[in-house]
């Protein structure tokens, strides 16, 4: 069971730390792509 | 908490950090103004030079006060004190003449409408002087015992190196802080876009700073606590180290939204007011957090400067830092950190390789700016690794501060990758690098050191399982 446990514990936190990561990411970029550089 | 000294002892140690710490802070921003020639921060570095040599009033009266309390203390050594005081006197001295000269440049520049080789040359040189003699001065050890002991039991026993490097380090981001938000609110009131960059620079050398404060803070409570030291309580030490907690993520806070707005900067050429706003909103609310704690960790070796009716903290478990310690010890909670902090690498390595080869010479057909919009991804990679870092130190900070011989040289190489990688931020001779375009040796010569230094994270980082 903890085996399981640290699974999905792994999968939740790591998808939501990169999930927010990868929106600033595309945040960021969308903002700096008006300026054309 | 009392802000307001109620001892000559509490007034000292409050203002006596700021001369010295201030006046580095000041002439690393003085010579920006210099080198950007940016008329707005010369005169504020001038005013500056003088506001802090004011303090050296303050500082003379409560030494001396503080001198005659202690000196009825048969633990404080007298010789010490007459050392201290000596080269104190020259450092005033030193501070007082340049602050008078700054402030005579200030009103001769005011006057003749430019700079002389007097604000040039004689301000900086006479600051570095005061700075040395506040460095000889050194008045530190003269309460703190524990930087002098010799008593060391193998295994258990932390070199009081850590103290000693804890107290010095973290003026870096208090006092560096204070000046920051200073010099920020100038910048915006006058709209100065120059010392707004500068400012902003020095919010997130501040939070930088935070990380190797935050750990040998740490280091230096296993220093005083094992074996216990008389007269230190553990759970003062702890209500400090969860107000550091908090300090902690206000400096990732401001530093972090400084970050990005630089980075914004150089796309447009002009400041967001929003993204200004919060940096304003965090640093202030970071100040607070930031004197709390500075209140805290002077509780824990000043016993002078408690207050009789004052109510110590008595539970070394309470707080955040406790519960953290408890939950980063359960499997289930570490392995998922430690994951987000492999991520957290390889989103570091990835795009400072991409950066610094660019640099070196590599992909020349691209221009600097293409590359310099991967910065954001590393940015992201080292605030999730100081997260996730910290957590995972939580899970047994004794290990990896004490036993682990890698752990104090991979906080020394993060320190150096992050403040060098901020050059690529923001050096004007990068952003203007196109395609096919050679960089300078300077630029060169920064890429290969951060190349080194997050290469050294990486591999001190792994050998902490085995050294």
């Amino acid at each position: 069971m903890d085996e399981f446990q640290v699974f999905v514990a792994v999968l939740a936190i790591n998808a939501c730390v990169l999930g927010v990561a990868l929106f600033a990411v595309y945040q960021f970029n969308k903002v700096v792509s008006r300026c054309g550089r | 908490m009392h802000l307001i000294p109620q001892s000559w002892s509490h007034l000292h140690i409050l203002v006596g950090v700021f001369p010295s710490f201030g006046l580095v802070i000041v002439l690393g921003f003085y010579i920006g103004g210099l080198l950007t020639d940016n008329n707005g921060i010369k005169r504020t570095c001038l005013a500056l030079f003088g506001l802090v040599a004011l303090l050296s009033v303050p500082t003379y009266f409560s030494g001396a006060g503080s001198m005659a309390v202690l000196s009825r203390n048969p633990s404080i050594s007298k010789d010490m004190m007459s050392i201290h005081y000596g080269w104190g006197m020259a450092a005033l001295l030193a501070l007082v003449v340049t602050g008078i000269v700054a402030w005579v440049e200030l009103w001769r520049a005011g006057r003749d409408g430019r700079a002389s080789n007097v604000a040039r040359y004689l301000v900086p040189g006479l600051a570095v002087v005061a700075v040395a003699l506040m460095v000889v001065a050194d008045g530190w050890e003269i309460n703190h015992r524990e930087l002098r002991s010799t008593v060391s039991i193998p295994d258990v026993s932390t070199s009081p190196v850590w103290p000693h490097v804890h107290m010095i380090l973290n003026h870096v981001p208090t006092v560096g802080f204070v000046f920051a938000l200073a010099f920020y609110i100038v910048a915006l009131v006058t709209k100065n876009d120059g010392m707004t960059r500068g400012s902003l620079i020095l919010f997130v050398i501040c939070g930088i700073a935070g990380v190797p404060t935050y750990v040998t803070g740490t280091a230096s409570m296993w220093a005083l606590t094992q074996p216990p030291i008389p007269e230190i309580s553990k759970a003062v030490i702890n209500a400090h180290r969860n107000m550091a907690l908090w300090s902690l993520f206000g400096l990732g806070f401001t530093g972090a939204a400084a970050w990005a707005e630089l980075w914004r900067y150089r796309y447009f050429a002009h400041f967001s007011k929003l993204s200004l706003t919060l940096v304003l909103l965090f640093a202030v609310v970071t100040l607070g957090i930031m004197t709390e704690t500075g209140h805290l960790g002077g509780q824990i070796n000043h016993p002078e400067i408690r207050l009789a009716a004052e109510m110590l903290p008595t539970d070394a478990n309470a707080g955040i830092s406790s519960a953290l310690e408890t939950l980063m010890k359960n499997v289930v909670w570490f392995i998922p950190w430690q994951v987000v902090h492999f991520f957290g690498y390889c989103l570091i390595l990835g795009s400072v390789l991409a950066v610094a080869l660019r640099v070196l010479g590599f992909w020349k057909s691209v221009s600097f700016a293409a590359v310099h919009r991967l910065l954001i991804l590393g940015f992201l990679g080292v605030l999730m690794n100081v997260f996730s870092g910290m957590l995972m130190m939580l899970a047994d900070s004794y290990r990896y501060v004490v036993n682990d011989y890698t752990f104090a040289p991979k906080i020394a190489f993060i320190t150096i990758g992050a403040v060098a990688v901020l050059y690529f931020s923001l050096s004007d001779r990068l952003w203007n690098l196109k395609a096919g375009e050679d960089a300078p040796v300077a630029a060169k010569c920064v890429a290969a050191g951060v190349l080194v230094a997050w290469t050294g994270v990486i591999v001190c980082g792994r050998m902490l399982a085995y050294l």
